[in-house]
């Protein structure tokens, strides 16, 4: 079942050298959030360690058994997301506690949806077009998935993953006019669940109005800007950053890409990005030299996955965005998404391996 | 979209940092105030007069106490207590309770970096004055702001308050302070010190023997001042009845009112020396001459004199030891007006010394064209005409120093929180009152007034006390009463005085109410003590030499240097020993009396607790050397 397989070395470097700064700043941050300032650091250690190992395993399975899987896999995320709502604490249920660990369902449902989405689009790609019930199908049960995530309540990852979704869905060959109309649907949908949601709508105000209380709603929209203003072109240094002095909620996390701007300043930020964007445009390349539609949906799925998580987060981090919880990946503390991210590479690492071995394996017309 | 993002990190980063920095100092820099400390008073031995005691009190906010187990548990350590009892405060539900409250802060150094949450150091600073009651009424004191409200503490409060210092520090999200940055941080600049010419010690003594005084004969009220004739330095100035500048309360609010400076009356017969100066003066009579005392009673022209006792002949010199009225009322009577007047102005009386006090009384001397056919002879024995003690005293050490009035010292030099110095008074001559001659006679006659006249009472063997007694009726609603001001006025030694003692004690009951029976043995107790405080010291250069009196209308002194001016002045007061024999006993003393008495020895203890002392280092009775440190333990218990 599994094959060795050559590691795309390009793909390999770029994700080393993010980690690697992920690390360090990671560190950096974290070292106040708790007495023991290694605390963070120690826990990162071990999760990247359960994350490497998850994705040297996914490297290996060839990504067809995931094909084949698909039905598993969905039954898994919904069942996941429906036990999710056992651990429902502080009015959330973003989490399953285990063992004393804590595992962010929506992480992993990402992945899930991924799969499933990729699969049925190439699966159904020529039927479709005759046979409009399997999409309605496929959106029914995403819709279904996403509402689950919706009302964790974890709004900010129903937008990814609608995104995602939606893109594969145009690569796929739907009709825009269908998207549109789904689209439309969410947008309603996201809109009521909102308003409904007082604290979520202040923090959109607050984005959106220029006035509003700098102190209160817009306190941490305005702290990331003064930690990246801070850093100017060179940084403060490593482990000099002010902001995660408690200035900034969660610095290891949400901020932690203002704590890499100050540190490291704009030329730390900027090729920071520059690797998000080189790790993106790899990834397309996988998907593009990509033997078959499964794979090159999966390869895009994963690479706009990584890569939008990376520029939501500059756009919270900016304040060009409203202030949301998403990780920066590979970087932001956080086991789920960390481990999420290694086996959405490690997929995307046996995908390269397969187009660079020539190898294919029947496509499921 | 990923270029868009760059931009905009960009702008963030290099573009617009100036502005969200500005917002950064704005929002969240906080100038934290260091607090000065305010300046204290020191006497000419260096003595501390005032302390500024630091208390902390610690609270509480039992709601966001996060740990109350170890919170109560290093509180418990401290203090020595059960740590339950903590434990009960900090589990309470009230919003805000104290732990501890008023702890000195020597006691508690160690909990005041404590980073609990919840819990609240508060610190106060409260003036301390070790001297209390004695040093009261001259210093003042101050309101729980530290704010001066009479006294020098108020004259001098612009110089005695510090200029707070300020640090910069940041607020973090928990709305902790952080980032102290000791760059832009302004040292606090302590208060300016001041330094008195007081000798506390004599201080001490004179308080007590006024209160003494006072309350043996139920007098109304008592002073006192100690100055030196050779420099004008006030060594003492004592208001009785005064207050206890410690307990923030002032029972009588003449009290607060500096008496000996501020006060003015009918002086009586220590007056006599200025018409006798005047008569010495004019030539009109010497010393021996003979006057007819009339035996008690005699009527002049416009009104009759009375004498405490019948007098016949005496000579001019007995009739100022024997304090006659009517002998010194016959003797002016040879001169003018005007030169009455000239010389009431030269010891000068009818207008203020100058001294750096606020509120000094000038008296009165109505101008001689003014003066009734019978104000001469009321003048020339200590009636209309009002004086206050500092003027007398002042006058005697005109007498006392060779004929030079001094202006009076009060404050020696302000020393500021960098250790620079700055002169206050100057020893300074304001006028020459009399030839030397003259002087030599009326020291004569105030020496043979202690000797053999009416101030036998405040003789010492072997002392050599000169001195005037005074026993003035009290006008009150324009008749004189059966009330009396006594009065005496002395110095000492008798060859190069160094000290001049003014004592009036005001309104006295008894049978024998008169300046030699009240006043004069105040005088002679306050000597006593004296001598077995300082032995006197034989000046090493006449005090002539020091003091060069040039024609001028001012006679200042430019070609003394500050050194030999404080040799001069360091005469007065002999060093007292550094070690100390004997360790008082502490034990059950409460901090403020175990101060009082360290800060008598010179000592500074260091405490630990509060409450009372039940535990010292060393033990009561052992010798203490200088560099000794005593250790006072105190509990409440």
């Amino acid at each position: 079942m599994f094959k060795s397989i050559r590691y795309d070395r390009i793909t390999l470097l770029l994700l080393s050298l993010i980690f690697g700064i992920g690390l360090i700043v990671m560190y950096s941050a974290s070292t106040l959030q708790n007495e023991d300032p290694t605390f963070f650091l120690k826990k990162h250690a071990f999760n990247s360690l359960i994350a490497i190992a998850s994705m040297i395993f996914f490297a290996h399975l060839p990504h067809k058994y995931l094909s084949t899987a698909r039905y598993f896999i969905l039954g898994l995320v919904i069942l996941m997301l429906l036990i999710s709502f056992q651990f429902t604490r502080a009015h959330t249920s973003r989490w399953i506690y285990l063992f004393g660990f804590s595992i962010q369902t929506s992480d992993f449902a990402k992945i899930g949806l991924l799969i499933f989405v990729s699969d049925h689009i190439s699966r159904y790609f020529e039927r479709s077009e005759k046979e409009p019930y399997l999409n309605v199908y496929l959106y029914l049960t995403i819709s279904f998935v996403l509402l689950l995530i919706l009302i964790q309540p974890d709004l900010s990852t129903t937008v990814v993953i609608t995104i995602i979704i939606l893109s594969l869905c145009l690569l796929g060959n739907h009709k825009i006019q269908h998207l549109a109309y789904l689209g439309s649907f969410y947008l309603f949908g996201g809109g009521v669940y909102i308003v409904n949601n007082s604290y979520m709508l202040k923090r959109l105000t607050s984005h959106f109005d220029a006035n509003a209380d700098k102190t209160n709603e817009a306190w941490q929209a305005t702290q990331s800007l003064l930690t990246l203003a801070n850093g100017s072109l060179f940084g403060v240094g490593a482990g000099n950053s002010v902001a995660k002095n408690f200035f900034l909620p969660q610095p290891h996390t949400d901020y932690i890409f203002s704590v890499l701007g100050e540190e490291y300043g704009f030329v730390g930020a900027s090729i920071t990005m520059l690797l998000f964007l080189l790790l993106f445009l790899r990834g397309l390349k996988i998907a593009r030299d990509s033997s078959n539609q499964f794979s090159m949906l999966l390869a895009t799925g994963i690479s706009v996955s990584i890569f939008i998580y990376a520029i939501f987060h500059i756009m919270v981090v900016t304040g060009l965005g409203p202030v949301t919880g998403l990780p920066l990946p590979f970087i932001s503390y956080g086991g789920s998404s960390l481990i999420s991210n290694f086996i959405m590479m490690g997929i995307l690492f046996n995908i390269a391996n397969q187009n660079g071995s020539g190898q294919t394996f029947g496509n499921t017309k | 979209m990923w270029l868009i993002l760059l931009t905009k990190v960009f702008t963030i980063q290099i573009m617009d940092t100036q502005e969200l920095s500005e917002i950064l100092i704005k929002t969240f820099e906080r100038k934290m105030p260091i607090p000065s400390e305010r300046g204290n008073f020191f006497d000419r031995n260096g003595k501390q007069l005032t302390q500024n005691i630091t208390y902390c009190s610690f609270a509480v906010h039992p709601s966001q106490v996060k740990s109350p187990n170890d919170l109560s548990k290093v509180f418990a350590k401290h203090f020595n207590k059960p740590a339950s009892s903590y434990l009960q405060k900090i589990k309470s539900k009230k919003n805000f309770i104290y732990l501890e409250r008023h702890v000195p802060s020597e006691g508690c150094k160690d909990l005041m970096d404590l980073d609990f949450e919840g819990l609240v150091i508060e610190n106060s600073t409260n003036r301390f004055y070790p001297y209390g009651e004695s040093m009261a009424s001259l210093i003042g004191f101050v309101d729980k702001d530290n704010v001066g409200l009479c006294g020098l503490e108020e004259h001098y409060g612009h110089y005695l308050v510090g200029e707070d210092g300020s640090k910069l520090t940041a607020r973090d999200g928990k709305k902790r302070n952080r980032f102290i940055s000791d760059d832009n941080a302004i040292e606090p600049s302590d208060g300016t010190n001041i330094h008195l010419s007081i000798d506390i010690d004599l201080q001490v003594i004179l308080f007590d023997e006024i209160k003494l005084a006072v309350e043996k004969t139920k007098a109304k009220k008592g002073m006192a001042i100690l100055m030196s004739p050779i420099t004008g330095e006030i060594l003492s100035a004592v208001n009785y009845p005064s207050f206890d500048p410690n307990s923030g309360r002032v029972q009588n609010s003449q009290s607060l009112i500096m008496a000996p400076f501020s006060a003015s009356f009918e002086p009586g017969s220590t007056f006599k020396v200025v018409g006798a100066s005047a008569v010495l003066e004019k030539k009109m009579l010497k010393p021996e001459d003979i006057i007819n005392c009339e035996h008690g009673e005699y009527r002049f022209p416009h009104h009759t004199v009375h004498d405490w006792k019948a007098f016949d002949n005496l000579t001019f010199a007995n009739v100022i030891a024997n304090s006659s009225n009517i002998g010194v009322v016959k003797a002016t009577s040879k001169i003018q007006d005007i030169d009455l007047y000239d010389a009431t102005l030269a010891f000068g009386f009818g207008e203020a010394t100058g001294i750096t006090y606020p509120g000094e009384a000038s008296g009165s001397l109505k101008n001689y064209t003014e003066w009734s056919m019978i104000s001469r002879d009321q003048i020339s024995i200590g009636y209309e005409v009002a004086v206050t003690a500092l003027q007398l005293s002042m006058a005697y050490g005109a007498i006392a120093n060779g004929g030079y009035l001094m202006q009076p010292m009060l404050v020696n030099y302000l020393e500021t929180s960098t250790g620079y110095r700055r002169q206050v008074d100057k020893p300074n001559v304001i006028r020459q009152v009399a030839s030397p001659k003259t002087i030599e006679t009326l020291k004569d006659m105030l020496r043979t007034a202690v000797i053999s006249g009416t101030g036998k009472n405040a003789d010492v063997p072997n002392m050599g006390i000169s001195g005037k007694t005074g026993t003035a009726k009290k006008l009150t609603d324009g008749e004189y009463t059966n009330n009396y001001i006594t009065s005496f006025i002395s110095f000492y030694p008798f060859e190069q005085p160094e000290y001049v003692l003014a004592i009036i004690i005001d309104d006295p009951h008894g049978s024998n109410r008169t300046g030699g029976t009240v006043a004069a043995p105040i005088a002679r107790n306050i000597y006593n003590r004296m001598y077995n405080l300082y032995q006197p010291s034989k000046l090493v250069n006449n005090h002539n030499d020091v003091v060069q009196v040039s024609h001028d209308t001012e006679y200042r002194l430019p070609t003394v240097s500050n050194d030999q001016l404080l040799s001069s002045s360091m005469l007065v007061s002999k060093v007292q020993n550094s070690t100390i024999d004997k360790t008082p006993n502490f034990i059950g003393k409460s901090l403020r009396s175990a101060l009082q008495t360290s800060s008598r020895l010179g000592i500074n203890p260091e405490i630990h607790g509060k409450g009372r002392v039940y535990r010292q280092s060393p033990r009561k009775g052992s010798k203490l050397s200088a560099n000794d440190k005593i250790i006072l333990y105190l509990d409440t218990k």
